[in-house]
């Protein structure tokens, strides 16, 4: 014995239901870290890798690549970034395979293509370090609105360090710049967002 | 009475003096030491060898960082002044800034350790640089650093290397 009531009831619970599901459904993705508004395409580049083959920006189109600008020599912001980067990797699994981390260095006279291997591969294998001349770098810098401000250290046996931007530069898959990081980024939001530019980035 | 006394001023001096150097509680203590030392040579592959390029730059072997946590039992403030370890050429006490997301590494003279306080050195802010590494330094290796403070003078600590 089912009273109407209890009917209208029971249909107004599935329409509420049937709502939920579908506003779950097109609830839009939010990119976790300082998303840029109307992505645009990265600027191109090319500099020499670690290994002294031409890396072409360009080239990586497919995957998602997540750039940072550093030098070996840096204490802090380097090794924390590439430290969280390897393990988003590590946590991406398969996916892993539709990333590419580089850092470009800041420091190209300290920085051969021998330590910037050593370094950025003892954080992840595939890490690339990235080189250039002076003259390559800077537009590079300039396109990507990254401060580097030799500063000499007279009383330091470093002789000099680098003021420079501590942002991580995400490219999608279709090669826009999308969003930036800070070093203190959670590693499960980079990972997700990375995820999800690499299902959806192409377009 | 006065033969009780001799006896009793004795006791009260040990009483005292051992209160003075009691070993329970170090002036300084530091705990969880912990090292970065990326770029150091990969498993397998022999330590970088000195490039003539790297060499006339003074940056022939890589840079580590160590951290951790110092705490000051004392009432009376205390300073870390300097840092030394035979695993670097050079070891120097750096902090870092962070303005506008541009990271700037400045070296300091020494780091204040409050009185019943503590300083933490870690990522983002104070470390001990080790500039030039003279050993391959790898995950689960121990070395030791001696910190020298003003007051409490040479401690002797263990740091223990982790994955960069």
């Amino acid at each position: 014995m089912r009273s109407p009531a209890m009917k209208s009831v029971r249909f107004g619970l599935a329409v509420f239901v049937c709502c939920l599901a579908l506003t779950a459904c097109s609830r839009e993705y939010t990119l976790r870290g300082s998303a840029i508004t109307s992505p645009k395409a990265a600027p191109a580049f090319t500099l020499t890798d670690h290994n002294g083959q031409p890396f072409r920006l360009s080239a990586q189109q497919g995957r998602v690549v997540l750039v940072y600008f550093g030098f070996t020599s840096c204490p802090d912001a380097c090794p924390t970034t590439l430290s969280n980067l390897a393990r988003v990797r590590r946590d991406l699994g398969s996916d892993a395979a539709r990333v590419q981390v580089v850092m470009v260095s800041l420091d190209p006279e300290r920085d051969s293509a021998e330590v910037l291997r050593n370094y950025v591969t003892a954080f992840d294998a595939t890490f690339l370090g990235l080189r250039g001349t002076p003259e390559e770098l800077a537009p590079v810098l300039k396109a990507y609105g990254v401060a580097a401000i030799k500063r000499k250290l007279p009383d330091s046996a470093l002789g000099y360090t680098i003021d420079h931007t501590i942002y991580t530069y995400v490219i999608d898959p279709a090669g826009r710049l999308r969003e930036t990081f800070s070093p203190d980024a959670a590693t499960a939001d980079v990972a997700s967002d990375v995820r999800y530019l690499i299902r959806t980035g192409d377009s | 009475m006065r033969r009780h006394l001799a006896p009793l001023i004795l006791l009260a001096s040990i009483v005292v003096l051992s209160a003075c150097s009691n070993a329970n509680a170090p002036a300084i203590q530091v705990t969880e030491a912990w090292a970065r030392a990326p770029g150091s040579a990969q498993a397998g592959e022999p330590a970088a060898t000195p490039t003539a390029e790297s060499m006339a730059h003074g940056m022939a072997r890589p840079t580590g960082a160590a951290y951790m946590r110092i705490r000051n039992t004392t009432s009376a403030p205390d300073q870390l002044l300097l840092a030394q370890s035979d695993v670097a050429q050079s070891t120097e006490i750096h902090t870092v800034e962070v303005k506008n997301g541009v990271m700037a590494m400045r070296p300091v003279d020494r780091i204040e350790i409050p009185a019943k306080g503590e300083v933490v050195l870690k990522p983002g802010g104070f470390h001990v640089m080790l500039i030039g590494l003279t050993k391959d330094l790898k995950p689960g290796d121990r070395f030791s650093l001696t910190l020298h403070f003003e007051k409490t003078g040479n401690i002797e600590i263990q740091v223990e290397v982790r994955q960069p």
